[in-house]
C-alpha cells in the first residue's frame, strides 16, 4: 500500500515535473501566424531550442502551442504514435506547406534581394536555401568548398551585372567574404552630398530641381569596415565615368534621365564614396596659356598643322586667336579635288585647320563667321619677312578692306621644336585681336548689314554716357565728331552739367540766362575766354615795357616833399602828423601840414627819455603823441608784417 | 570663410568666398533678399557672363576684397581718369572685346570698382585722339557727309583748346 502510494506519489512528481517543463515558458518563443513563412518558423524555433538545450524529443512540446492554421492541422492530422516525434510533425508540416527539397531549389535559384534588404542578409538568405535544400534531399555530407562554390555562383548570377562582374574580378574565395565586400546595402543620389534626391522611377528631372550642369554625387549610407577587394581591383576605373557628370555645357553632353540611369546603374551596390575631383585647369583663351599650358585647341590644331619653322608655328598660333573671336575655318572643295576659297557655293567647315594652309612659305587662312552671312569670306595671311611676320587680314564681300600688323614671333614663341611653349600670351592677344580680329569682324558685320555686337556703341546708354563723363571738353567735343551716335550722345546735358561743375564751378545755368547746360558752358567759357585774352595783353605789354632797355618803374608819390614813406603800417603811418592834444581831430590829410619827423626806432630816438618816473620812460599814457614808441606801433611794426615801399 | 558656387552661363561653377562674391551687388542681394544660405551647395547661376569673363572679374574682386568701401558719389567730385591702380592699369590690358565684356559684366553684376575701372580705361584710350583715331581705335564707320561733318566742325570751333 505504502508502496502504491509513493509510487503515485513519484509519478505525480513526474508528471508536475514534466508539466513545468512542457508549459511553462522560461523563454520566449516565436509564434506561427497564418502570414508567417513556416520555413523561417521552424528555422527560428530550431534555434531557440538549440540555444536552450532542449533535446528534440522534448522540443514538439514546445512546438504544438506555437501552431495555427495549416500547420495545426497537419499535426492533428498525424496518427498517434508519431505526436512525440519531433521530426515527423516537422515533416508533416513543412509538406502540408508542400516545402520539400523541389521547392527548396527552386526558393534558392529564384531568390532576388528584397527592398530594404542589404546584400549580406541575401547572401546569407541563399546560403539557408541552398542548407535546407541539401537537407531535404537527404543530402548528409556537403563539402564546405562545393557549398561555397554553388552559393558564389548563385550569387554571380542574381547580382546586378556591372556589380557581378566586378566582384568576379575581385574573386572572393568564400560567400562569406562575398557578402561582406558587398556590404554596402544602397546609396541615394544627391545634388549636394548630404540630401538625398528623392525620387521614384518615373519623376522627370524637372520635378528634382535638377538641371543639365548638375553634379551628382553618390552617398552611401553606411562606410565599409575595411576597404573591400575590390577598392584595389582594377574595376574601380569603372566608377569614373559617373564623376564626369558634369556636363560643360555647350560642349558637352546632356544629362537625359537615360543617362543618368546609366550612372546609377553602373556603380549599383558598391560601397565607393565618390569624392568631387579636380580637375586640371586647362586655359581655355590664349590670353591665359602661360610657358606649357596651352589650350586643347591650340594643341589639336598643332599637332594636325606640325610646323616647320617659328613664323609657321606663330601662324597657327594667330589662326587661333581667329578662332576665337568666333571665325570659323572654311574651305571648299571643287569636283576636280582642287581647293578653292573663293568658290562660296559649297561652303563646309570640317575642322580646325584647313589642309593647304601652307603654301609657298607663307601661311594662309579662310574664314568665314559664325554670325555673318556666310558667302562673306575673309583671309588671314602670315608672310616671313626675316625676323618678323606680316600679318594681314582681308575682310571680304563688297567693300573689302584689310588690316595689317607686323609682329615678332620670337617674342611671343619660347619654343616650338619639341614642344609648344608661348609667353607674352596676354600682350599677343590683344595687339592681334585690336589689330586685326576685331576690325575684321566689325567689318564683316557692317557688310552683312548687322548692328555690331560688341564695342563702344553697343553698350547701354548709360554706361556710354560714365565713360563719356571721365572726358575733358577737348575728347568730348571730338567724340562728337566721330559720328552720328556719338554726336547724339554727347549732346546729353548730364555731361555738359559735370563739365560746368567741374571746370567753371558754374552750379546754375539760369545765371547764364541759358536754357541748356551746353549753352552755360558756352557762355561762360567764351567770357572767361575774353577775360584771359585780355589779362594776357596787358601782362604781355608789361613784358615788353619791362624788357625795354632804359625802363625806370614808376613810382607813385603819394607824400609831397620828397620823403620816402617808411615802414607801413608803422606808428608813423597812422598819424604822420606832429603830436597834438588828446581828442583833437585829425588834420585834413588833403592840406598840407608839416609833418613830424620820423624816427628809425632801432637807433636812438632824441625825444625818448627812458627815465623811470611819471611821464617819462616806455609806458602807455594818455598823451599817446608824446612818444615815438608805443605799444601796437613802432618797434613792433617793424616785425609785424612791415614791408616797405619801393 | 564660407565659399558659394557661381555659374557661368557655360556651365561652369566657380567656387568663391563670399566676402569676394559679395562685392558684387547683384549678388549681395540675392543671397540676401532669397535667403540663399551662406553655406547651400546650389551653384547661383549668372546667364548673362560667361566662364572666361566671370573668372576674370572674380580675379578682380579677389585682388580688391579688402578695399574699402567707395565713397559716395558725390556729384560734383573731380572725374578724374589717372588714379587707377597698378594691378587694375594691367588686369584692363586685354584686348577691347574682353574689355567692353567687363565693362557689361561689372554694370550686370554692378560691381562699382570694377565699371569705374574699366570705364576709366576706355576713357583714357579716347583722351586726346583725333575723331579719326577715335574710329579707327573703336571700329567705328564715319556716318557723316562731309557737309555734316563740316557743320559738326563748326559747332565745335568756339573751343579754341586742341
Amino acid at each position: 500500500m505504502k508502496s502504491l502510494l509513493e509510487l503515485q506519489k513519484r509519478e505525480m512528481e513526474a508528471r508536475l515535473e514534466m508539466m513545468s517543463k512542457t508549459y511553462a515558458k522560461p523563454f520566449a518563443l516565436p509564434k506561427l501566424s497564418s502570414k508567417d513563412d513556416v520555413d523561417g518558423f521552424i528555422h527560428t524555433f530550431e534555434n531557440v531550442m538549440t540555444i536552450n538545450c532542449v533535446p528534440e524529443d522534448r522540443s514538439v512540446h514546445w512546438l504544438v502551442p506555437q501552431l495555427c492554421g495549416k500547420a495545426q492541422e497537419a499535426y492533428n492530422r498525424l496518427a498517434l504514435e508519431d505526436l512525440q516525434d519531433y521530426q515527423k510533425v516537422k515533416s508533416a508540416i513543412l509538406e502540408k506547406y508542400q516545402l520539400n527539397a523541389d521547392a527548396y531549389r527552386m526558393k534558392f535559384r529564384s531568390s532576388k534581394r528584397r527592398e530594404g534588404q542589404t546584400y549580406k542578409e541575401w547572401i546569407t538568405h541563399i546560403g539557408g536555401m541552398f542548407d535546407k535544400w541539401m537537407r531535404t534531399s537527404v543530402v548528409n555530407n556537403v563539402c564546405s568548398e562545393m557549398r561555397d562554390v554553388l552559393i558564389l555562383e548563385q550569387a554571380f548570377n542574381m547580382l546586378p551585372q556591372d556589380l557581378s562582374i566586378k566582384l568576379r574580378e575581385s574573386n572572393p574565395p568564400t560567400a562569406k567574404i562575398l557578402a561582406d565586400s558587398v556590404s554596402c546595402d544602397s546609396f541615394k543620389l544627391s545634388l549636394n552630398g548630404k540630401d538625398a534626391i528623392s525620387a521614384t522611377e518615373t519623376s522627370p528631372l524637372s520635378v528634382l530641381e535638377l538641371v543639365c550642369g548638375d553634379l551628382l554625387k553618390l552617398i552611401t549610407e553606411n562606410e565599409p569596415a575595411s576597404p573591400g577587394p575590390q577598392r584595389d581591383s582594377p574595376t574601380t576605373s569603372e566608377i569614373t565615368p559617373s564623376e564626369r557628370v558634369v556636363p560643360e555645357g555647350a560642349h558637352s553632353e546632356v544629362v537625359t534621365p537615360g543617362n543618368a540611369e546609366m550612372i546609377k546603374n553602373s556603380t549599383h551596390g558598391a560601397d565607393v564614396t565618390l569624392v568631387e575631383k579636380t580637375f586640371p585647369k586647362e586655359p581655355m583663351l590664349i590670353r591665359d596659356c602661360s610657358s606649357n599650358r596651352l589650350t586643347h585647341r591650340l594643341w589639336e590644331v598643332w599637332k594636325k598643322g606640325l610646323p616647320q619653322s617659328i613664323s609657321e608655328g606663330f601662324s597657327l598660333v594667330l589662326h587661333n586667336l581667329m578662332l576665337e573671336t568666333g571665325f570659323q575655318v572654311y574651305y571648299a572643295e571643287k569636283s576636280d579635288g582642287s581647293i578653292n576659297t573663293t568658290d562660296s557655293t559649297s561652303v563646309e567647315i570640317t575642322c580646325l585647320l584647313p589642309p593647304s594652309w601652307r603654301q609657298f612659305g607663307c601661311c594662309r587662312f579662310s574664314y568665314t563667321h559664325q554670325q555673318c552671312n556666310q558667302s562673306h569670306i575673309s583671309h588671314l595671311a602670315c608672310v616671313p619677312l626675316g625676323s618678323v611676320v606680316n600679318v594681314t587680314g582681308i575682310v571680304g564681300g563688297e567693300n573689302w578692306e584689310s588690316f595689317s600688323l607686323q609682329l615678332s614671333p620670337e617674342e611671343y614663341v619660347a619654343q616650338w621644336k619639341e614642344t609648344l611653349s608661348l609667353c607674352n600670351t596676354a600682350k599677343l592677344s590683344r595687339i592681334f585681336k585690336d589689330t586685326v580680329a576685331h576690325p575684321m569682324l566689325y567689318n564683316l558685320k557692317e557688310n552683312s548689314g548687322l548692328p555690331p555686337s560688341h564695342g563702344l556703341l553697343a553698350l547701354a546708354v548709360e554706361t556710354q554716357l560714365k565713360i563719356l563723363s571721365y572726358l575733358d571738353l577737348r575728347s568730348l567735343l571730338n567724340v562728337s565728331e566721330v559720328c552720328h551716335t556719338l554726336h547724339g550722345l554727347s549732346q546729353d546735358e548730364t555731361l555738359w552739367r559735370l563739365l560746368c561743375l567741374a571746370d567753371l564751378k558754374l552750379k546754375d545755368k539760369s545765371q547764364k540766362n541759358c536754357s541748356t547746360w551746353k549753352q552755360a558752358y558756352q557762355k561762360q567759357y567764351k567770357e572767361d575766354l575774353d577775360r584771359r585774352k585780355a589779362e594776357e595783353a596787358w601782362r604781355r605789354e608789361m613784358l615788353a615795357r619791362i624788357n625795354q632797355p632804359n625802363f625806370t618803374p614808376v613810382i607813385p608819390q603819394y607824400f609831397p616833399g620828397g620823403y620816402h614813406p617808411g615802414i607801413r603800417g608803422g606808428d608813423y603811418d597812422r598819424d604822420p602828423f606832429p603830436a597834438r592834444p588828446f581828442h583833437q581831430p585829425r588834420p585834413d590829410l588833403r592840406a598840407f601840414q608839416p609833418l613830424r619827423p620820423r624816427h628809425d626806432p632801432i637807433f636812438h630816438d632824441p625825444d625818448l627819455d627812458p627815465q623811470p618816473g611819471a611821464g617819462r620812460g616806455l609806458r602807455d599814457g594818455p598823451s599817446r603823441g608824446n612818444f615815438g614808441l608805443r605799444r601796437g606801433g613802432g618797434l613792433g611794426s617793424f616785425g609785424s608784417g612791415g614791408s616797405f615801399f619801393l | 570663410m564660407p565659399n558659394i558656387k557661381l555659374q557661368s552661363s557655360d556651365g561652369e561653377v566657380f567656387d568663391v568666398d563670399v566676402d569676394v562674391a559679395k562685392q558684387s551687388i547683384t549678388i549681395k542681394t540675392m543671397l540676401e533678399d532669397l535667403g540663399m544660405d551662406e553655406d547651400d551647395d546650389e551653384a547661383i547661376p549668372l546667364p548673362n557672363v560667361n566662364s572666361a569673363i566671370l573668372g576674370k572679374v572674380l580675379e578682380w574682386c579677389q585682388f580688391h576684397k579688402d578695399d574699402p568701401p567707395p565713397p559716395e558719389d558725390e556729384e560734383n567730385r573731380e572725374k578724374r581718369t589717372d588714379d587707377l591702380c597698378g594691378f587694375d592699369i594691367d588686369f584692363l590690358k586685354v584686348d577691347q572685346g574682353t574689355l567692353f565684356e567687363l565693362i557689361l559684366a561689372a554694370n550686370y553684376l554692378d560691381i562699382k570698382g570694377l565699371l569705374d575701372a574699366s570705364c576709366k580705361t576706355v576713357a583714357n584710350m579716347i583722351k586726346g585722339k583725333t575723331p579719326e583715331e577715335i574710329r579707327k581705335t573703336f571700329n567705328i564707320k564715319n556716318d557723316f557727309t562731309p557737309a555734316e561733318e563740316e557743320q559738326v566742325r563748326k559747332e565745335n570751333s568756339w573751343c579754341e583748346e586742341k
